[in-house]
């Protein structure tokens, strides 16, 4: 089976400005990729390019024919005064589906509220989006990323702005839609990356890809990720996962 | 009251208030939500410079207004996403060269130009079957556009990223929308004047956005706005014998304090 996602060699930025170099990653059917590393180190700019939002400078992107594609991008920047109600936003994610011309399928509209109930958005589905709070706004903008049942689903910090209780809710959505797509998610959260993806790419200028969800500090420091700035606090008062092979601190 | 309606230029006027309504709630409402309202101003000011070639040519001013405008639109655009030139500096660079050229060119013309007041001021008793069928041709085709692509419409206006990667037309729809836009700006300055035009792209709009935060209901909303302003400013220019224009802008914004002072006190009793 072809791969999802192929890069080879790539170098992309802004303003010629380079900010990741020689990146090759690829990227199969159901894998959970979690992305870490330095704030600057460029895992938006990655994901960028994967959502062909970003042109590289060198090298090859590949891209499944006919892939679709679910995105939550970071602290939407979005116009919080844009007259458009939380319903509107999430069903904005049906647009692939929907042929130009033409009103979205039942079906799809059908899961969307399945999902604005999921996600506990159903009830204010009528109010303008940009008067939620962060956390219920942050919720919409996931509905949005998930409800075409993409095959690529990517997400920039889901876990922003939401409370535990809710990122857990999530991660466990997430975990669900993962037996169907593909997901690449970027997250400071150590914790929740080990626990739930299968895969780490520590991406800090270059990306390093470690196969399997263990983080040891070791691995971080020879891979040039320094830890304390993926991680929220000195290394103690973070619990990872328990390490099967004894733990290498 | 009555007796107004029996001269068939005050019927044409109405038709042409109701037209230009119709267009400027729709493309106004994208305008002001999309918050580019600056970049119409651009193009107003730009096509100034098509107005003084058409002068200096012999041609009809509004025809190359029309191509000044449409290919500012697309130059801002192209300058911002291309270029790499900040789109408000882009902006400014094509006001201001617009304004020159148009001043150069009508410098340029021999004799005195006789409606040059026509276009800064507007006149909409002075518009002819002609530009009433151009505006209703464009009130059908921006209706249409809106009708059945809205959706799409809405998801690039409120999250270009995002719409581009679900597979959309981002580019194509960006620019049929931008050049809608400076060909109603064009076509409606002899209506209203290169000086207001944009108040009837951007006061209605912003007057039912008090009123609703559904950008169906707001663009419907601001035609009726419009409507009211346009009709009522058109009595008023007739009974105190003052520019149709001006009135026209000065009911609307009468209307938007209206409504706007309506609404916090609402809010205050709540």
């Amino acid at each position: 089976m072809e791969d999802l996602i192929t890069l080879e060699n790539i170098d992309a930025g802004y303003n010629g400005v380079k900010i990741i170099e020689n990146i090759s990653l690829s990227v199969k059917e159901n894998d959970f990729l979690g992305i870490i590393g330095p704030n600057g180190g460029g895992k938006s700019t990655l994901i960028k390019v994967i959502l062909g939002l970003i042109k590289p400078y060198k090298g090859k992107l590949k891209i499944r024919k006919g892939s679709k594609f679910g995105y939550l991008p970071q602290f939407t920047s979005a116009d919080r005064k844009f007259p458009i109600s939380v319903q509107e936003t999430v069903v904005s994610g049906l647009l692939s589906n929907k042929r130009l011309f033409r009103s979205f399928a039942k079906k799809d509209l059908e899961n969307a509220e399945l999902l604005m109930k999921k996600l506990e958005i159903f009830d204010m589905r009528k109010e303008p989006v940009g008067e939620l709070s962060g956390g219920q706004m942050q919720r919409a903008f996931l509905c949005r990323a998930m409800v075409s049942n993409p095959d690529i689903l990517v997400l920039d910090e889901p876990n922003s702005f939401v409370d535990k209780g809710t990122s857990s809710d999530i991660y466990k959505i997430l975990l669900e839609l993962n037996s169907k797509m593909a997901i690449l998610m970027v997250s400071h959260d150590t914790g929740v990356i080990s626990s739930y993806v299968k895969n780490i790419a520590c991406v800090n200028k270059t990306l390093h890809y470690h196969p399997g969800s263990d983080i040891t500090s070791q691995m971080l420091d020879k891979y040039s990720c320094p830890v304390e700035l993926i991680m929220h606090g000195p290394l103690p008062h973070r619990v990872l996962r328990t390490h099967q092979n004894g733990g290498k601190k | 009251m009555i007796e107004i309606l029996q001269y068939p230029f005050f019927l044409k006027a109405l038709l042409t208030a109701l037209m230009t309504s119709i267009l400027c709630g729709l493309i106004g409402s994208y305008i002001v939500s999309r918050r580019i309202v600056f970049i119409g101003g651009g193009i107003t000011h730009t096509s100034f410079g098509g107005i003084g070639l058409g002068y200096y040519l012999g041609i009809n001013p509004v025809i190359t207004a029309a191509v000044f405008g449409v290919l500012s639109a697309i130059g801002i655009k192209a300058a911002s996403d291309k270029a790499d030139i900040r789109e408000d500096s882009a902006i400014g660079i094509f006001w201001a060269l617009g304004m020159a050229l148009g001043i150069i060119f009508i410098y340029l013309t021999p004799g005195y130009a006789p409606d040059l007041m026509t276009y800064l001021f507007g006149n909409i008793l002075m518009v002819s079957m002609t530009d009433i069928y151009i505006i209703t041709g464009l009130s059908i085709i921006a209706s249409a556009v809106f009708y059945f692509l809205f959706n799409e419409i809405h998801a690039i206006a409120f999250d270009e990223e995002f719409a581009k990667t679900q597979g959309i037309r981002v580019n194509l729809i960006n620019y049929t929308l931008i050049s809608l836009v400076a060909l109603t700006i064009v076509f409606n300055i002899k209506v209203v004047g290169i000086i207001l035009v944009m108040s009837l792209l951007t006061i209605p709009q912003t007057a039912a956005s008090v009123i609703t935060k559904n950008f169906r209901t707001m663009i419907f909303l601001s035609i009726i706005i419009a409507v009211i302003s346009s009709f009522s400013g058109l009595v008023i220019s007739y009974y105190f014998n003052i520019p149709s224009g001006a009135s026209i802008i000065f009911s609307s914004v009468v209307i938007f304090v209206i409504i706007k002072l309506f609404y916090n006190l609402r809010r205050k009793k709540q």
